[in-house]
């Protein structure tokens, strides 16, 4: 249950880079690109000097880009910060919005008036075949994992399932994976910017079945940085601020066979109920969510476990094409992690560069009407962990 | 326009290997070589290659961007299929837009590579031209060629300005005559074991042979020169091929390098050229001649010039290679060049069970143990200390269920293990009477089944079976199979 009434925190500043395959960036180039694009966006100016500490989310160490250990000098070295503090952030999927979370309880708690929270991760020095995908035991007991099984299995579990008790159909899937497509093509940030059919998706090689290839995101390099301040000092920077309204973090098992069952995330469920609770908000007030689409049908589940529709009904919501940019709730209008990429410790960050946009008027073609009010979503394990944030124009 | 020889540079490791510590362990000799060179472990046929032509570019003097061809004579590249030159020019800061060329089928290829630097050179197409032998060689295990075959690298910057050395002729003779080889997917270098054959036929008469087509093509003779600079197979035959063809090397003898760091392969006569070089007057003659089994020789002459003293003192000599040594013993030199072999370690991304884990939940794992909850009944497996369901503390070991109906599938198509084929099923499974809502299901790998044998709610069974190997030790767990009928 949330004991505060929102924190008292705002964005001041918010930037990433474009994502993709950066093949001639370094882990280093891509947080240097992030952190200059966010000083840039800070309207009032800045003077780096006052940036008090910071946070880096970064979630594979060895294995993504071969460094043994990740710390705070991941970031203090490439932007001589040094030196400052710098905690550094792993938490699964959730990585860059836990980042973001734990900087806002320094400002709340009054230890600093400005910080820095970055989220970066290289993805692609190795081929994508030798990363999540070879990771076979992830949510599996120590030694007890089926061989074979890796996370578009583990998703895959879920969507047999959803199929099996309420009839959604492969082709709804797909839907998701079209309307995300299509938003990435409005969105200059994105890893793809091109236009899909549903029959591609249904005809596309099948990873897991019933999984396919445009299902599920793909293995992307990226950064993205935000600026946060003390809610009564944001004026300094920027007379439009984002307020940091709610957060919400909630665990499950890991362990794929001691899920309750498989048609929903409950952490999900619980952490947006925190994070609404504290906003004083319900599901109605959200008029932009970035939702974490690893997998068209974690989509799917995440529209029910929000409350944006009930459960069983996720499949019919987008058929009717409520997500859509012009439906009545727009989900990840930046393309989700479909289109822009899935670099894990820049997603939370990059999803709130995202509502940084919207809330203030300024993404372009994308552009959701009149948005006051914008959550983002992150999934870690199978619904392991789970993170609401939820940022508004004013004040709680 | 003449060209000739404007810099040159040599490089040998600084290991040696004496000739007595092999024979303590095997006996056996190689004529005239009393130890050789020996790469250190992070030292291969490019280092080598880059540290000689270091050497070259400092002596003549020219910037890397003026040389516009590269061309390396190799028997030991670390590539079949990928090239060794690219990245001696790269690593030497040379033009993207250079000839560069990679040579290779004996170890006459370094004479071979300068022959067509020549050739690009009097055509031409460039200012400069960088020539490189460069090898380390390895023969069997108490093999005289273990005794042999040593390690270096030898450059010559080619051009006509500035020349030390000119080339004044060259001859070539072709013969797929054969004493060593190496096929492919060997690391080591065979022989015919049969020396005085050898002798016939081999080294001594095609070397000689090539010597005396030179001499009848340019009207030479022997005594027109005072070094023989010959590829080195042993420290014996070369001096006798050079008194066979009159040359009688008063200023040094036939073999310098060859009886302290063994046949150096492709780089040999270079580092013989390089050792006349360092001493040689103006006005002097050197005849360079190299050898390949089953491949010939390539001769050349070359007239020293008034500019060898301006340069002199310019390149590191081959004495300083030949001084600065470190004998390591038998067994580090097999450690070195990897026949004495590290342990492998499991690959970071693998799921092999550690030995102490798999010690652990032997009883979970192989035994199939489970807990049930004494509170609400949930069967928790594996191993737990709270209830999954009800957070009781108190269990009762029970047998895991071997049935359970199938809750959920999916077919994996991308994989990472073998040689399991693609589609693999895998299913999570309610257990037959197991109770609980997070407990009760088992998820694995299924087996023996088609696609179409997979449905929600369909009846399988555990079933022992083989779930991979890793470091040769073979993985047993369990994989659900359909329950017929």
């Amino acid at each position: 249950m949330a004991k505060q009434k929102g924190l008292p925190v705002a964005v001041v500043g918010a930037g990433m880079i474009k994502f993709g395959e950066l093949f001639d960036q370094s882990y280093e180039d891509m947080i240097v690109g992030a952190y200059r694009a966010c000083l840039k966006s800070v309207d009032k100016g800045i003077d780096e000097k006052d940036i008090e500490a910071a946070w880096l989310g970064t979630c594979i160490p060895g294995t993504g880009f071969r460094r043994e250990i990740v710390t705070g000098a991941g970031l203090a070295e490439p932007i001589r910060f040094f030196p400052r503090p710098v905690s550094r952030m792993e938490n699964a999927c959730c990585t860059g919005s836990d980042a973001v979370r734990n900087a806002a309880f320094a400002v709340a708690a009054g230890v600093y008036d400005l910080v820095l929270v970055v989220g970066a991760e290289k993805m692609r020095d190795i081929p994508s075949r030798d990363s999540l995908i070879a990771q076979t035991g992830v949510a599996y007991h120590s030694w007890w994992h089926p061989r074979g099984a890796s996370a578009p299995q583990r998703f895959g579990s879920l969507a047999t399932a959803h199929m099996d008790k309420f009839g959604t159909k492969r082709d709804h899937l797909a839907m998701i994976a079209v309307k995300n497509h299509h938003n990435g093509t409005l969105d200059p940030y994105t890893h793809f910017n091109f236009e899909i059919t549903v029959e591609q998706a249904l005809n596309a090689p099948i990873i897991s079945w019933p999984l396919g290839l445009f299902d599920s995101c793909p293995t992307t390099d990226g950064a993205a940085a935000i600026l946060l301040a003390r809610q009564d000092r944001a004026k300094e920077y920027t007379d439009q601020p984002l307020y940091f309204l709610g957060t919400g973090l909630a665990t499950d098992p890991l362990f794929l066979p001691w899920k309750k069952n498989f048609i929903e995330f409950p952490a999900t469920q619980e952490a947006a109920k925190v994070a609404y609770e504290m906003a004083g908000i319900g599901p109605d007030d959200i008029d932009l969510a970035e939702l974490h689409d690893c997998f068209t049908i974690t989509e799917l589940l995440t529209y029910e476990d929000m409350g944006f529709c009930k459960k069983g009904e996720g499949g019919k919501w987008i058929e009717e094409g409520h997500p859509t940019l012009n439906g009545t709730k727009p989900c990840n209008p930046s393309g989700g992690l479909k289109a822009k990429g899935h670099p894990i410790g820049a997603t939370g960050v990059a999803q709130i560069c995202e509502l940084w946009w919207h809330l203030r008027g300024e993404a372009g073609e994308r552009q959701v009407k009149d948005a006051q009010i914008g959550c983002t979503h992150n999934l870690g394990g199978l619904g392991t962990v789970v993170l609401v944030n939820i940022f508004g124009k004013e004040p709680r | 326009m003449s060209v000739g020889i404007v810099g040159y540079g040599v490089y040998i490791p600084k290991y040696r290997l004496k000739r007595e510590d092999i024979a303590r362990v095997w006996g056996g000799r190689a004529p005239g070589i009393n130890e050789k060179s020996v790469v250190g472990f992070d030292e291969d046929a490019t280092t080598m290659a880059v540290a000689a032509a270091q050497n070259a570019i400092a002596h003549a003097g020219v910037a890397p961007s003026e040389v516009g061809a590269l061309y390396v004579g190799s028997v030991s590249s670390p590539y079949i299929s990928k090239s060794m030159a690219v990245i001696i020019a790269e690593a030497l800061g040379m033009s993207q837009s250079a000839s560069i060329a990679d040579f290779g089928g004996s170890t006459r290829s370094s004479t071979i590579a300068l022959r067509s630097c020549m050739d690009f050179l009097e055509a031409g197409r460039g200012k400069y031209g960088l020539v490189i032998g460069t090898d380390w060689q390895l023969g069997v295990p108490g093999d005289s060629l273990e005794h042999s075959l040593g390690a270096g690298a030898a450059a010559c910057l080619l051009g006509s300005g500035g020349k030390i050395a000119e080339f004044e002729d060259s001859y070539s003779l072709s013969t797929s005559f054969t004493g060593t080889w190496r096929s492919d997917g060997s690391q080591f270098v065979n022989r015919y074991d049969d020396p005085r054959y050898e002798r016939f036929a081999g080294y001594s008469k095609i070397i000689v042979d090539t010597g005396k087509g030179f001499f009848k093509k340019t009207g030479k003779t022997g005594s027109d020169f005072q070094y023989a600079a010959f590829t080195q197979p042993d420290a014996q035959s070369p001096a006798s091929a050079a008194k066979k063809l009159g040359i009688k090397s008063v200023k040094m003898p036939s073999s310098i390098v060859s009886p302290l760091c063994g046949d150096t392969g492709s780089s040999s006569a270079f580092l013989e050229l390089a050792t006349a070089l360092d001493q040689a007057e103006p006005g002097e003659r050197i005849l360079l001649a190299s050898y390949g089994s089953g491949a010939g020789s390539d001769a050349f002459s070359l007239l020293v010039s008034e500019d060898i003293n301006a340069k002199r003192g310019k390149t590191a000599p081959v004495q300083y290679y030949l001084e600065n040594k470190e004998y390591i013993d038998y067994y580090t030199y097999q450690k070195t060049i990897g026949l004495l072999k590290v342990k492998g370690l499991p690959e970071p991304m693998s799921a092999i069970v550690t030995q102490p884990s798999g010690e652990r939940e032997k009883d979970y794992e192989l035994k199939l143990k489970a807990l049930e909850c004494k509170g609400c009944g949930s069967l928790n497996f594996p191993k737990r200390h709270y209830c999954i369901d009800c957070r009781g503390e108190e269990f009762e070991e029970v047998p895991l269920p071997r049935r359970g109906n199938i809750i959920t599938f999916n077919f994996q198509y991308v994989v990472a293990v073998s040689p399991e084929q693609a589609p693999i099923p895998i299913c999570t499974a309610k257990m037959e009477g197991a109770k609980g809502q997070y407990g009760g299901n088992v998820s694995s790998m299924m087996t023996d089944c088609k696609p179409e044998d997979v449905t929600v709610g369909g009846k399988v069974e555990l079933i022992f079976r083989r779930c991979g190997q890793e470091l040769g030790l073979v993985r047993y767990g369990y994989k659900f199979r359909p329950v017929k009928g």
